[in-house]
């Protein structure tokens, strides 16, 4: 599960989704439904759902460019999924708090430092 | 003493280019891409000064496009990171 | 020549001074210590571009400046690996 978070997701917003998703196994969502469902933006919601269909906990429906479905690759992965929802409903802080101590995000704020525009920070 | 001085930063540009080619394939935010060529380019700038020195001055200026090259892609990956932002 | 010669490494410098501006902005916002290493960095190569000035076009005929600028640019990286190194993971 540590592996999961560490490797896989990088914010809050895209655990939320993924844990929306893997609620709902059999329905297929749009970066606007997930939108609706979680009240954050369309646009990063979208950005949030392609990246986990990169990282193959997702995949996109046949056919579709904008419809997104759970399909974790492999059983191991979905063990791991489902034991990160238990995690986040139990213990949330903790999960939070890892999700934040990821190196990842230090590197981030190197590649952030280098926005002018700093308003994409507060309306998300 | 000056050439081993330009020999260490040469090493030095490689390793903060690996850092960021690593820091790339971790976010696939192509702003590090940017930057590990940026830094790769001011290390092939060191090495091409030096096997250059002996010759004439009109290509130490070629040497210099490198360094200006490697400048541009900072450049670039600036630009870049804020054209990309707003869609976010 | 000269004067085009002169512009690139002025333009080296400026990008390497807005660079550092940015990064110290982002310290300060961030406290993130890997900026203020990368801003050291890029404050010792814009020393570096300017250094590269002084010595090649303003002053030809003055003091040899190499080996400074080597060391600027030698303490720049060196700086920017550290914060690398110790930071990044």
């Amino acid at each position: 599960m540590r592996r999961l978070i560490a490797e896989h997701i990088d914010s809050v917003e895209q655990l939320e989704i993924l844990l929306l998703l893997q609620q709902h196994p059999e329905r297929s969502w749009t970066a606007e439904s997930v939108a609706r469902e979680l009240r954050i933006s369309p646009l990063s919601a979208g950005d949030r759902l392609k990246d986990m269909a990169r990282s193959a906990i997702l995949s996109r429906v046949q056919g579709s460019e904008v419809e997104f479905r759970y399909a974790p690759e492999s059983p191991g992965m979905a063990e791991a999924v489902a034991g990160l929802a238990t995690a986040y409903s139990e213990r949330r802080v903790t999960v939070i708090n890892l999700i934040f101590s990821k190196p990842v995000d230090k590197i981030r704020t190197f590649a952030d430092a280098f926005r002018l525009r700093r308003d994409d920070d507060d309306n998300g | 003493m000056n050439d081993f001085l330009s020999g260490t930063v040469f090493g030095l540009c490689l390793v903060a280019g690996l850092f960021f080619l690593r820091f790339w394939r971790k976010t696939r935010d192509r702003f590090f891409a940017f930057f590990a060529a940026s830094f790769w380019l001011m290390g092939l700038h060191r090495l091409v000064l030096m096997l250059m020195r002996l010759t004439d001055s009109e290509h130490v200026v070629a040497a210099y496009l490198i360094r200006l090259l490697s400048f541009v892609l900072i450049l670039l990956a600036i630009i870049d990171k804020n054209r990309a932002a707003p869609r976010r | 020549m000269m004067t085009m010669a002169d512009a690139v490494f002025l333009l080296c410098a400026a990008t390497s001074l807005a660079c550092a501006v940015l990064l110290l902005r982002g310290y300060t916002q961030n406290r993130v210590p890997l900026l203020l290493w990368s801003c050291l960095c890029f404050v010792g190569l814009a020393v570096n571009n300017i250094l590269l000035v002084v010595d090649l076009m303003v002053i030809p005929k003055g003091p040899d400046l190499t080996t400074f600028r080597h060391l600027s640019a030698l303490v720049s990286l060196a700086l920017l690996v550290f914060g690398l190194i110790w930071d990044s993971e």
